[in-house]
């Protein structure tokens, strides 16, 4: 797929490389950046899944005081935030940063220094969440989507809500910022040759989901905004006393955060992409349709944002378009999982530790899309809506989709970024612990759901009880599974043995670049850039 | 193809950017626009005091067909005061003009200060609720134990659908601070 020489090395402009703290501190490396994305990522995965834990504790038999009902519902809201914002959106920029730019053929992104500052914004932002938690009045505690008027300043006074909203207009703006960057990086820094059809399927991944980043983020910063000048400056955007509707806030609320869900499965569905051919030894079939595919997600993912708004009284006919729309986008994920099927069907599958998550992947989506398409029908919706199905279902798209690929994609390039080998056999082992634990931990709320259990209360009635028995324990498992994940992949960097450039034995369909340079890759990637032919 | 310059490329991204970031401030009066063109979410197509007239003619003819509108009301949390309809349901003629009386009671010894904010249901007939006079456009303020009798005109539009036979027209009061222009709980604003 390489070879050849373009353009000399940059290394030998630069000035002697930095090292110790000041080398994080001021890179502009994709690479490092691409690090640094990863462990704040898993700092705010361990305390948004801490704070799970917690609920899931105070859950787990009805009646109990493991937590005061306002600390539930600020760790609640601050678990959704956490893990939504500051865990899988900004590791998916890490491993995005990583490898984009060496799978395209790049020395790095198209604006470094941008890149650094799309990082560090991300720190002032999770303080702001922390610091809130310790402020009179607490964190934010409407939940992840601070609907008004439970988020204006008559109900929620304190300055969690505020700090909420700051917060989450940084943690947006390193998004934008980001994604501007991605953009002109994957447009104007491909190497020669590397036409659009060429482009390997994480890249395109990214890339689709960038564009959804700038044409969505900044209607949740507009609405953001106006939420902070509804509390703070007297303006009255959700007042419905004085004029305003905070139905209005839902729409743009969720005009954003319909289209988030893709930019948090997109760059997934592009890891599990890579992924499958590797292990099954075999080209990716359907190529070109899942690029397509991703696209149309991508597209029709703006048109149905009213789906989380059957219940709010919206007129029917907008109610016939959001149900319709939000059904024909099991379209295009259809084509990807059918493609997925055919990528693996026949071929000589090796059963590694990315290949197990990437299969799980398949089957914990599938579960999620399936209870996603029966959300999008307005008479079931309703019926359970706010309920314990809808948890069921988000943790199926969000956790079976996006973590599970997230660790697929995590192992495949462990080695490549950290020039070590994982233990194997504590990665499998991490595998069935969270794919039990998942399972245990949320199919039972698809029937707590049904039952009708509230979402969001942190009691119920002692009818519920068994299941919640069982999804406390499921989160214990999971719990037990993440500890082995950090046990292997602390000891690994430290101690495990070294990775060579390709230690997975590619075959030369599914080889990209990344696979061609030393473990981790040199700095500005390539001696001399490739030109694909 | 000529690949544009990383920072014209950047710069149009940005102007996207600006487009999103204005597209959310264009939506508060297009979101008005679409519900009071739709009667989305319970609002009727009510007008200013002087439009009361031109939308009553706008009613159309009178027909022999009645719909049943019942009268529903809850004050905010805290808010002492009680009121209700001089009737609590209407059997309302189509085209025909209503008038009925909500009298308010301050149940404190202090002064209040609130807003009344409508809404109707079902939505699909909200959209052919002439809301012709009421009390939900100004601020009131009731003395200590005052009670006032406030009218409310309305009529049904021919567009009426068929298939509504019963209206619900409800009210919830707000507490207001007369010296501020934002709700206010209860216990600050009296």
């Amino acid at each position: 797929m390489s070879g050849g020489s373009h353009a000399p090395s940059m290394t030998d402009a630069h000035a002697k490389p930095r090292t110790g703290i000041s080398k994080w501190l001021f890179t502009t490396d994709h690479k490092l950046i691409g690090v640094m994305y990863v462990w704040l990522g898993f700092f705010f995965f361990a305390v948004g899944g801490l704070f799970a834990l917690l609920l899931r504790t105070q859950l787990a038999s009805p009646g109990l005081h493991v937590l005061k009902p306002e600390v539930y519902n600020q760790l609640m809201s601050l678990h959704g935030t956490f893990m939504i914002f500051f865990f899988t959106i900004p590791i998916l920029a890490g491993l995005g940063n990583y490898i984009v730019p060496i799978q395209i053929g790049a020395r790095d992104m198209a604006f470094p220094r941008v890149n650094a500052i799309s990082f560090w914004l991300l720190i002032p932002a999770g303080l702001m969440m922390i610091s809130s938690m310790f402020l009179q009045g607490g964190a934010a505690a409407g939940g992840w989507t601070s609907y008004p008027p439970l988020s204006d300043r008559q109900y929620s006074p304190g300055p969690g809500v505020d700090l909420w909203i700051l917060g989450l207009h940084l943690a947006g703006l390193s998004s934008i910022l980001g994604a501007i960057n991605f953009v002109v990086t994957v447009t104007n820094l491909r190497a020669p040759g590397m036409t659009l059809w060429k482009i390997p399927m994480f890249c395109w991944a990214v890339f689709i989901t960038q564009c959804i980043i700038l044409f969505a983020t900044p209607v949740l910063a507009g609405a953001l905004t106006m939420l902070l000048t509804d509390r703070m400056f007297g303006t009255a955007f959700f007042l419905p006393s004085a004029g305003g509707d905070p139905v209005l806030w839902q729409h743009l609320f969720w005009f954003y955060s319909h289209p988030a869900v893709y930019i948090m499965v997109l760059p997934g569905m592009g890891m599990i992409s890579q992924v499958l051919p590797v292990f099954a030894s075999k080209r990716l079939f359907g190529y070109k349709g899942l690029v397509i595919s991703t696209a149309g997600i991508g597209v029709i993912g703006f048109l149905v944002w009213g789906h989380h708004m059957f219940s709010t009284g919206i007129d029917p006919s907008l109610r016939f378009f959001f149900s319709l729309a939000s059904m024909v986008i099991a379209v295009p994920t259809g084509v990807k999982i059918w493609s997925w099927i055919a990528t693996i069907w026949g071929g000589s599958i090796r059963l590694r530790t990315p290949m197990l998550y990437a299969v799980g992947f398949i089957a914990l989506f599938v579960i999620g899309g399936a209870t996603g398409v029966w959300l999008a029908l307005v008479p079931f919706d309703v019926q359970v809506h706010d309920t314990y199905f809808v948890v069921a279902h988000l943790h199926y798209v969000l956790f079976g989709g996006s973590l599970m690929a997230i660790f697929a994609g995590l192992y495949y390039w462990f080695p490549k970024i950290s020039g070590r080998l994982y233990n194997e056999k504590l990665g499998q082992l991490h595998f069935w612990f969270t794919f039990i634990g998942m399972n245990l931990t949320f199919m039972p709320m698809h029937f707590m759901g049904i039952l009708g259990m509230p979402r969001r209360i942190y009691t119920y009635q002692a009818q519920y009880a068994s299941w919640n028995h069982v999804a406390t324990l499921g989160s214990y498992v999971l719990g037990v599974g993440m500890l082995l994940f950090f046990v292997n992949m602390l000891w690994s960097l430290w101690k495990g043995p070294r990775a060579t450039a390709d230690p997975w034995e590619h075959i030369e369909a599914t080889k990209t670049l990344e696979w061609t340079v030393t473990s981790p890759p040199p700095a500005e990637n390539f001696a001399t850039l490739p030109i694909i032919r | 193809m000529k690949r544009p310059s990383n920072a014209l490329l950047g710069i149009g991204i940005c102007a996207v950017v600006l487009l999103m970031f204005s597209f959310a401030y264009a939506n508060v009066p297009l979101f008005k626009l679409f519900c009071q063109r739709f009667g989305i979410g319970g609002s009727a197509q009510a007008g200013s005091k002087e439009e009361t007239w031109e939308q009553s003619s706008a009613t159309g003819p009178m027909s022999d067909r009645t719909v049943q509108v019942k009268f529903m009301g809850i004050a905010a949390s805290g808010l002492p005061v009680r009121f209700g309809p001089s009737e609590p349901t209407v059997e309302a003629q189509i085209g025909k003009p209503v008038h009925l009386e909500y009298t308010f009671t301050n149940m404190s010894d202090d002064s209040v200060f609130f807003r009344a904010v409508h809404s109707i249901a079902p939505v699909e007939a909200a959209r052919e609720f002439q809301l012709m006079q009421c009390f939900c456009f100004d601020d009131q303020a009731l003395g200590p134990r005052q009670s006032i009798t406030l009218p409310v005109y309305f009529a049904l539009s021919p567009r009426t659908p068929p298939n509504v036979n019963e209206l619900m027209l409800s009210y919830q009061l707000f507490p207001r601070d007369p010296h501020r222009a934002l709700p206010v709980p209860a216990k600050e604003a009296n």
